[in-house]
C-alpha cells in the first residue's frame, strides 16, 4: 500500500460520505426514492442515491486528485458509457422505464465499449479454447457485459448485498491488478472500494438508510465487468493471465449463474423471464428465515469460497476444470436452497390441511 | 396362498419390544406373520446387550446392527439392514424412511418387494434440524417412488401423499389390545391419594408439538377435575421448566412409568384421557385411550379427528379447552368413551392390524407398479374409450 492509494481510498470515501446526506435530501425533493410495494421487502420510502454518490465521488477523486489525475481521460471512453448508464438508471429510479428499453441501451452500450477496443478475445483455454474469432467475441462480449449489468441489478434486494459483492469484487480486482502490473485500473479500483464503503455506511445504517437504485447497481455491474474484460485484456502472456480469468470468472460467476437460473425458472413456468417472482438466491435464503444480514454475509462467504476454491483447482487443474469445480458446487448449493423452499411450501399446504380435517 | 417365503422386518430398535410403536407392531408381526413365513427381525445391538441377546425369538431369527436405530445412526442401520437382507429375503418391510436413498437401486437391480412405512410426515416435525429435514424430505420421495407398497398410518397422510405423489398410500394403524383394564390398588392409592376423585390423565412424550404447556395451563385454571401428566420431564428443557412451574394443587407430574400393567392402572380408571398431538398421524397412545373406553379430549387436528372418527371432544385453543373441560359431566363422558371403545374394538386390535400386514406381504408379491390416485383411464384417448363402448369410464 503505497501513499497514492491511502490517498484515493481516502478521498473517495470522505467525498461520498459527504455527498449522500446532501443527495438524499435532494432525492426526497425530486421524488427519487423507492416506495415500498408487494414484492419490496422494506417499509419506508429509501431515497436511492448510492449510485449517483458513488459516480461523483470517484469521478472527482480519479479526475482532480493529485498526483493521481487524469485517469478518467485515459479511460474516457467506459467513463462515457458508464455516465449514459447512470443517467437512464436515475431516468428508471424515477420514472420506471420498460424493461425492453433499458435493455436495448444496456446492448448499445456493450456495442460502444466493444467497439472501443474493450472485448474478451479469449477464453484462456476453458475447455481447451484459447483465441476466439472476430465474431465470436463480439457476440460473447455483447452477451456478457448486458448479462452482467442486469445480473448485478437483479442481485440487489438486500441491504448490503451489491455493495458487498460490489467491494469483494473491486477488493480482489486490485490484488489482480497489482499481479498484473496494471496501475491505473489499480486506482480506479481504490476509488471504488473507497465510494462503496462509504455507502455501505448508510446503506446498513437505519436512520440514513439509502439504496444504490438500478442506477447504482447497473453502473456498478458494468464498470466490475468491463474493467474485468480489460484487466485481462492487458495482464500479458505471463501464468498469471489465468489466474487472473479464473478469478474474474469466480467474481462474476454467482450474480450470473443466479440470474441464468431464474430466467429459465420463469420460462419453463410458461412466464416472461422478467416475471416479477422471488427466487433469487436472496429470496431463498429468506423464505428459510435468515435474516437479511446474514443473507449478505452467506452470500459473501459462498463468493469468497469459489474463489479460493477456483484459485486452488487452477493451480492443481488448470482452468477448466476449476471453472466446473466452482459453477457444481454453485449449482449444488442453489438447488439445496430451492429444495428446501419446496420443503417450506409443503410444510404450510400440510399445516392447511391439517385444521380443515381432509381438505386440500 | 403363496408358499413360505423370508420377509425382512426392518429400522425398528428390535424385539422384544421395549421401546414404543413400531417395536410393540414389530412383535405382533412377528406372531402373525411368522405363522405363514419365515421372518428375520434387525434389531440394535446398543440396547440389546451381548449377555441378554435371543437368536430367535417367537419364532424369527434375530440379527444385531452395532448401532442406534434412531437418531442420525439410523441412516446407515437401516441402510445396512436393507443391504444384508437382499441376500435371502423375498420381501423387505421397511419402517421408516431413513434408509430410502437406497431404495431405488434395490428396485433397479434386485426383484426383491418393497412395503415401506413412511410414519407420519417425520420432515415436518420442529426437533429435526436443516439437515435432517433436508434429507427426510427427500427419502420420503424415494420410500413412496421407489416402494412396491408405501403405508402410513392415518388417512389424513395419505391425502398428503397422494397430492404430491399422485399415488396411493395404504393405512394401517396400530393395535392397542396389549392394554387392559387394571383395578386401582390399595397401595397406589396410598401413594397417589388424588386417584379417588375423577381425574383427567394424559401420557406422552413431553415436547411442545405435543401441547403439553397448553394443557397444563388449562387445567390449572380450573378446579373441575385434577390433572396427571406422565412423561419424560427431566429429558428436555422445555420439561423441566414446565415441571418446576406447575407445582399446583390441581396438577401432578409424574414422571415416565415403564411398566405396562403400572401404567394402564393409572390409564384406564381416569374419567377423561387428554390428547395434545399436533403431528404424527395416529399417534399409539391415542389408539390405547380409546381401547381403554377412556373419553378423548383432543387436539382438533385432522389425524386425531380421523383416528377417533370425530366422535371425540375437539379444542383448537386454550380457552376453548378450559370450556370443554368445565362443560364435561357425567353421561357425556360415559357415551365418547363407549364411542372410543366401539371404534377401538372395531379397528385398533394387533389380530386386525396384523392381519392387514399379511395381505400386503402377500400382495406385494404379485404387485408390479405402484397404482396412481387418478383413473387409469384418464390416460385413454376419449375417442379409444368410446370405440371400446367404454365412454362412460371418461374422467377427464
Amino acid at each position: 500500500m503505497n501513499f497514492s492509494n491511502i490517498i484515493i481510498l481516502l478521498t473517495a470515501f470522505l467525498l461520498t460520505l459527504l455527498f449522500i446526506p446532501v443527495l438524499r435530501k435532494a432525492a426526497v425533493y425530486f421524488g427519487l426514492v423507492d416506495k415500498p410495494g408487494q414484492r419490496k421487502i422494506h417499509i419506508k420510502p429509501i431515497p436511492l442515491v448510492g449510485g449517483l454518490g458513488i459516480y461523483f465521488a470517484v469521478t472527482l477523486t480519479l479526475a482532480f486528485i493529485w498526483p493521481v489525475h487524469a485517469i478518467i481521460l485515459n479511460f474516457k471512453n467506459p467513463f462515457i458509457a458508464t455516465t449514459i448508464l447512470l443517467i437512464m438508471g436515475v431516468i428508471d429510479d424515477r420514472f420506471d422505464l420498460n424493461a425492453l428499453l433499458k435493455l436495448s441501451v444496456q446492448l448499445l452500450l456493450a456495442h460502444y465499449t466493444f467497439m472501443q477496443g474493450i472485448k474478451i478475445e479469449s477464453l484462456h483455454g476453458l475447455f481447451g479454447i484459447f483465441d476466439l474469432s472476430g465474431d465470436f467475441q463480439y457476440i460473447l462480449t455483447i452477451i456478457i457485459i448486458a448479462g452482467v449489468i442486469n445480473a448485478f441489478n437483479l442481485m440487489d434486494g438486500i441491504d448490503g448485498l451489491a455493495g458487498g459483492i460490489g467491494i469483494t469484487g473491486f477488493g480482489i480486482f486490485s490484488y489482480l491488478a497489482v499481479l498484473t502490473n496494471q496501475t491505473q485500473l489499480l486506482l480506479i479500483f481504490i476509488a471504488l472500494t473507497g465510494a462503496l464503503l462509504a455507502f455501505l455506511y448508510f446503506n446498513l445504517s437505519q436512520k440514513q438508510k439509502i439504496f444504490m437504485g438500478d442506477a447504482g447497481s447497473m453502473m456498478i455491474g458494468y464498470i466490475l465487468v468491463v474493467s474485468g474484460i480489460n484487466l485481462l485484456q492487458n495482464a500479458g502472456t505471463s501464468g498469471d493471465l489465468s489466474i487472473a480469468a479464473a478469478i474474474v470468472v469466480s467474481v462474476l460467476m454467482i450474480p450470473v449463474y443466479d440470474a441464468i437460473r431464474v430466467f429459465k425458472g420463469r420460462m419453463k413456468k410458461g412466464k416472461s423471464p422478467f416475471f416479477a417472482d422471488k427466487s433469487h438466491l436472496h429470496h431463498l435464503l429468506l423464505s428459510l428465515g435468515f435474516s437479511h444480514r446474514s443473507i449478505t454475509i452467506n452470500i459473501l462467504i459462498l463468493m469468497f469460497s469459489l474463489i479460493v476454491i477456483g484459485y486452488f483447482f487452477l493451480m492443481k487443474n488448470g482452468i477448466t476444470w476449476s471453472f466446473f469445480v466452482t459453477i457444481i458446487i454453485l449449482i449444488i448449493a442453489t438447488n439445496l436452497l430451492q429444495y428446501f423452499q419446496k420443503l417450506n411450501l409443503w410444510k404450510s399446504r400440510i399445516k392447511k390441511m391439517e385444521i380443515h380435517s381432509g381438505q386440500f | 396362498m403363496s408358499k413360505i417365503k423370508k420377509i425382512a422386518i426392518i429400522g425398528t430398535v428390535g424385539v422384544p419390544a421395549n421401546y414404543g410403536g413400531f417395536e410393540t407392531l414389530a412383535e405382533q408381526l412377528i406372531e402373525e406373520l411368522g405363522q405363514h413365513h419365515h421372518i428375520t427381525v434387525y434389531c440394535s445391538g446398543k440396547k440389546y446387550p451381548k449377555k441378554d441377546r435371543k437368536q430367535i425369538y417367537k419364532g424369527a431369527e434375530l440379527k444385531y446392527l452395532p448401532l442406534d436405530a434412531n437418531g442420525i445412526q439410523s441412516i446407515p442401520y437401516d441402510t445396512l439392514s436393507i443391504i444384508h437382507s437382499l441376500f435371502y429375503a423375498d420381501v423387505l418391510l421397511i419402517l421408516g424412511v431413513a434408509g430410502a436413498w437406497i431404495l431405488p437401486f434395490v428396485r433397479w437391480f434386485t426383484n426383491k418387494k418393497i412395503i415401506i412405512s413412511i410414519d407420519g410426515i417425520e420432515w415436518k416435525r420442529d426437533k429435526w434440524n436443516f439437515l435432517a429435514k433436508w434429507y427426510l424430505f427427500w427419502a420420503e420421495s424415494l420410500a413412496v417412488k421407489y416402494s412396491h407398497i408405501d403405508i402410513s398410518d392415518n388417512e389424513a397422510i395419505q391425502d398428503y401423499t397422494a397430492a404430491r405423489y399422485g399415488s396411493l398410500s395404504r393405512i394401517i394403524e396400530y393395535g392397542a389390545d396389549h392394554t387392559m383394564k387394571v383395578p386401582l390398588s390399595e397401595q397406589t392409592i396410598k401413594k397417589y391419594p388424588f386417584l379417588n376423585r375423577p381425574y383427567a390423565f394424559k401420557v406422552c412424550r413431553i415436547e411442545p408439538e405435543n401441547n403439553v404447556h397448553l394443557i397444563l395451563e388449562a387445567f390449572a385454571s380450573t378446579d373441575k377435575m385434577p390433572l396427571i401428566v406422565v412423561g419424560n420431564w427431566d429429558k428436555s428443557q422445555y420439561g423441566a421448566a414446565l415441571k418446576k412451574k406447575y407445582s399446583h394443587p390441581n396438577i401432578h407430574i409424574l414422571d415416565p412409568v415403564y411398566d405396562q400393567k403400572k401404567l394402564d392402572e393409572l390409564r384406564s380408571n381416569a374419567a377423561l384421557y387428554m390428547h395434545g398431538h399436533s403431528a404424527g398421524g395416529t399417534n399409539p397412545s391415542l389408539v390405547e385411550a380409546m381401547y381403554l373406553g377412556l373419553p378423548v379430549l383432543a387436539n382438533h387436528v385432522s389425524y386425531n379427528r380421523v383416528t377417533t372418527e370425530n366422535k371425540a371432544l375437539y379444542f383448537d385453543s386454550k380457552d376453548n379447552l378450559i370450556l370443554h373441560i368445565n362443560n364435561l359431566y357425567t353421561a357425556k363422558l360415559i357415551k365418547i368413551g363407549d364411542e372410543m371403545k366401539e371404534i377401538a374394538q372395531r379397528r385398533y386390535t394387533w389380530s386386525n392390524i396384523a392381519k392387514k400386514y399379511f395381505l400386503l406381504t402377500e400382495e406385494v408379491l404379485v404387485t408390479q407398479r405402484k397404482s396412481p390416485v387418478w383413473a387409469e383411464t384418464s390416460t385413454v384417448a376419449y375417442q379409444k374409450l368410446l370405440q371400446k363402448n367404454l365412454a362412460h369410464l371418461k374422467t377427464n
